[in-house]
């Protein structure tokens, strides 16, 4: 890895590239205009998260960045641990958090050609099976401390202050070996020659995400966040192993080999990515920074299953009362957004906000209205709020956007607060929200489109510009 | 001064611990939450004269009366919300929204210590290590713990002291004096560091150029302090009822050391007590065995020893106050209000390493003032904190 740093470098600043000569890169020139219109957005915006990391950088105390963000991280994930989780104290099926204990109980006391048949009416397994492996191992550490936790069939509907606190700390153990160096390693690649504070929120923003950190450590989830993070991991692993040093080859076969026995079982988002991203470096095509884009719009494409859901399930409720938990699938579209934070500000922060809000039926059924609110809350406050916002930098349209958005949630909190629905429309604040949310991701679809295009086919103003600089 | 803007190290400050301490409050709490909760009900619901005699719960009030007059003004606040979290018989009450609203009682008094604290920043024009002392002490783990977690009311109370310091911190004495008489009134454990007040106004009295000049200083400070009392004691006198308020306020009746022990003097004394016990009933010499059944059984009670001298509430403060002498010295010679500050740690820190009964909590009586020390030269004081 350090071998491949230095071209990577110089490659980064101009003036070095000039003086020297080299040119390492088949693409540079696209690649330079790219980066420099990067670089305009990045100049600092006068934003709270902005402000800290250049305070740190100010203070000579950079090297403290990651440390303060991990911290943060965890903080949050753990406090909103302390909160209920889905299906707490509701015989006979609980929830979520029931599914994963009792997975834990079949994986680790059944042989494994019986995970997958065994009483499936009572949560029976239906996520890839490297989710059950995780839960095996969870299991068998969970019968090591106490087996009461994960005794076959004994054990259904446990809860107790000990068996909790573990599940959690699985969530945030495993969100701290998968998830979070997945991200960091990514951005770190991925923005290499952006400015160290843009480096220091980008990495910042997917960690103390809030959607992420309710679904997961309060209402209950690990598996879709193991999903996430080692697709992350996996598209960092391509994108690193071109500068990977023949020492760390073994390294880097491990994660070779990870994406094949993962692919498999994947769902087609991240499969559409590795493959793409796999195909594209081996054409050497494209630059480190178009391929992320490139993930990202077909991220963006792949939004529409997700929004189509979304579709049926307000279909669903007016018919039928039957509520299937589809809010949780934004988390597949969120994530990758936050990743773009540094180049996408203002996008990512409100399409976060309205995820979040669009998740809120289900976390105010799971008793987290508190969690949601305060996460919620320190969200708009650090991306998007007066009065450090950029709305001195950026359009009316987006201050136009933001205002529209905020009133219209916080409208909406104040009627579900304040007014019970009428009798023949139960699910009106339901139906509204989702109403809402699809109408801002069909937005945010065309939207991404539309950038994921730009960066194909860059305008020529933008090329000029770099000449005549 | 690097490119942190005044107001949004303020309100970013205020934001971040909003959202570090809501998220706190599902969190376990102490018996002291049911403690406040029911000194809510007895101020909302009794008369005045009742409110130091009152029983029914054994968690009496037990603190002095501007506490009790700020639980009355928050009990108003409370029944406005969930009427059920001030009634005298809900006995441990503790439901979510009543664990929420008091909570949240917590964060709102916290605003006395924040505006401190943004004061202080003030004072010393916002210096980058003024900014980060407010925010260290503002997010201090401490408070974190012991009230948001445990409950109690500490930031609140400390935002007083240090409002007393920094109107030392500007010279304004009589304003400094009268808080800290406040405070005293609110909490009377405020008292182990009134030595280093005593010393500093007396000292800086006389060091006035005229006696007359002297003579005026004392007197008004004296009055200062003396007002505030009355106003706080003057009903309870006024009734006759001084003798069952003290009472109520310096429990001796309780033991040397706290049920959960902390980490003093007293705590070594006693396990000294333990080993000398084993090593005589080793040799056979006598029996002493149940009566010193365990000191640390959880009750407030009385603490016995076995071999060495039972100790008596007075010999602490003798002890205590003997400790803090060399702050006291120091400051008595050189009254500016740093010296002050340092007296002031130092004193709590003696009454924590000596004092009678004292809780583990009180630790925080040392910890808050030591942080003001934080950016002077001194290579030691970080690793107290």
């Amino acid at each position: 890895m350090l071998k491949g740093k230095s071209p990577r470098k110089s490659l980064s600043s101009p003036k070095t590239a000039k003086k020297s000569g080299q040119i390492t890169h088949p693409n540079n020139h696209s690649n330079k205009s790219i980066k420099t219109k990067l670089s305009t957005k990045l100049e600092n915006p006068q934003n709270i998260l902005f402000s800290w990391f250049s305070f740190l950088q100010s203070q000579n105390s950079a090297h403290l960045a990651i440390i303060f963000t991990l911290i943060l991280s965890f903080y949050l994930r753990w406090t909103v641990g302390l909160g209920s989780f889905s299906g707490e104290k509701t015989p006979p099926m609980h929830g979520d958090y029931e599914a994963q204990r009792h997975w834990m109980e079949i994986t680790f006391h059944l042989p494994s050609n019986q995970w997958y048949f065994y009483d499936l009416k009572y949560w029976g397994l239906d996520y890839p099976p490297l989710t059950a492996f995780h839960s095996y191992l969870c299991g068998f550490v969970a019968n090591l401390i106490n087996p009461k936790w994960v005794e076959l069939d004994a054990s259904r509907g446990f809860e107790s202050y000990e068996s909790k606190l573990f599940m959690r700390a699985t969530v945030i153990l495993f969100d701290f070996l998968v998830y979070i160096p997945g991200v960091i390693l990514f951005l770190n690649k991925y923005l290499h020659s952006a400015k160290w504070t843009s480096k220091q929120a980008a990495i910042f923003i997917p960690l103390i995400q809030p959607a992420l950190i309710l679904i997961d450590n309060g209402h209950f989830q690990i598996s879709n966040l193991v999903k996430i993070g080692s697709s992350v991991l996996i598209t960092s692993a391509i994108m690193l192993s071109p500068w990977i040093s023949s020492t760390e080859q073994l390294y880097q076969i491990a994660f070779r080999v990870f994406p094949f026995a993962r692919g498999l079982f994947e769902d087609k988002v991240a499969n559409l990515w590795c493959v793409l991203s796999v195909v594209v470096k081996l054409k050497n095509i494209f630059s480190v920074d178009q391929l992320a884009k490139m993930a990202a719009g077909f991220t963006a494409l792949a939004f529409l299953p997700s929004n189509l859901f979304m579709v049926f399930y307000l279909l669903k409720t007016k018919e039928s009362h039957e509520k299937k938990v589809h809010e949780k699938s934004i988390l597949l579209a969120v994530l990758p957004i936050s990743l773009l934070f540094v180049d996408e500000v203002f996008p990512c922060s409100i399409f976060v906000q309205v995820s979040i809000f669009s998740m809120y039926p289900l976390l105010q059924r799971d008793n987290l209205e508190l969690q949601y609110f305060a996460t919620l809350g320190m969200w708009i406050f650090i991306t998007s709020l007066f009065p450090f916002s950029y709305m001195g930098s950026y359009g009316y349209l987006k201050v136009i956007t933001s205002a529209v958005v905020s009133f219209f949630i916080l409208l909406w909190h104040i009627a579900f607060k304040v007014i019970t629905p009428p009798s023949n429309l139960p699910h009106i604040f339901e139906l509204s929200n989702a109403t809402f949310s699809f109408g801002v991701f069909c937005l945010f679809y065309f939207y991404f489109s539309y950038r994921t295009i730009q960066l194909f086919w860059p305008p020529s103003t933008s090329a000029s510009k770099i000449k005549t600089n | 001064m690097a490119n942190l803007k005044n107001s949004v190290w303020i309100v970013s400050l205020f934001a971040v611990s909003l959202v570090f301490k809501v998220l706190l409050f599902p969190s376990y709490h102490s018996t002291d939450f049911e403690v406040h909760r029911n000194w809510l009900s007895i101020t909302k619901n009794l008369n005045i004269s009742q409110w130091y005699f009152e029983d029914t719960s054994e968690w009496t009030l037990d603190y002095p009366p501007f506490f009790a007059w700020f639980e009355y003004i928050l009990s108003q606040l409370v029944f406005l919300i969930d009427p059920n979290v001030v009634k005298l018989e809900n006995l441990n009450y503790d439901t979510q929204s009543c664990v929420y609203v008091h909570r949240s009682t917590v964060i709102l008094s916290e605003l006395i210590l924040f505006w401190a604290l943004i004061r202080f920043a003030n004072i010393h024009k916002n210096s980058i290590s003024s900014i980060i002392i407010s925010a260290l002490v503002f997010l201090s783990p401490g408070f974190l713990i012991v009230d948001h977690v445990h409950f109690q009311y500490n930031g609140f109370l400390f935002g007083i002291l240090i409002w007393s310091i920094n109107f030392a911190l500007e010279n304004k004495d009589f304003a400094s004096a009268a808080l800290f008489a406040i405070l005293l009134n609110f909490k009377h454990i405020f008292v182990y560091i009134a030595p280093a007040y005593f010393v500093y106004f007396l000292s800086r009295s006389l060091k006035k150029p005229t006696y007359l000049q002297s003579l005026s200083y004392l007197i008004k400070i004296g009055f200062c302090v003396i007002s505030i009392t009355l106003i706080s004691f003057g009903p309870f006198i006024y009734m006759n009822q001084m003798k069952q308020v003290l009472s109520r306020l310096f429990p001796f009746k309780r033991g040397l050391t706290h049920a959960y022990w902390a980490p003093n003097f007293w705590a070594l004394y006693t396990v000294a007590d333990r080993v000398l016990i084993f090593i005589y009933n080793a040799f056979g010499k006598m029996g002493i065995s149940s009566e010193i059944a365990s000191n640390t059984r959880g009750i407030v009670g009385n603490t016995n020893f076995g071999v060495l001298y039972d100790i008596k509430p007075s010999w602490t403060f003798i002890i205590t106050i003997l400790s803090q002498i060399p702050f006291l010295l120091k400051l008595w010679a050189n009254p500016v209000p740093n010296t002050l500050v340092w007296a002031i740690s130092g004193c709590g820190l003696s009454s924590f390493l000596f004092g009678w009964h004292v809780h583990e909590k009180a630790v925080l009586l040392f910890l808050i003032p030591l942080w003001y020390l934080v950016s002077y030269p001194f290579p030691f004081t970080s690793y107290f904190l």
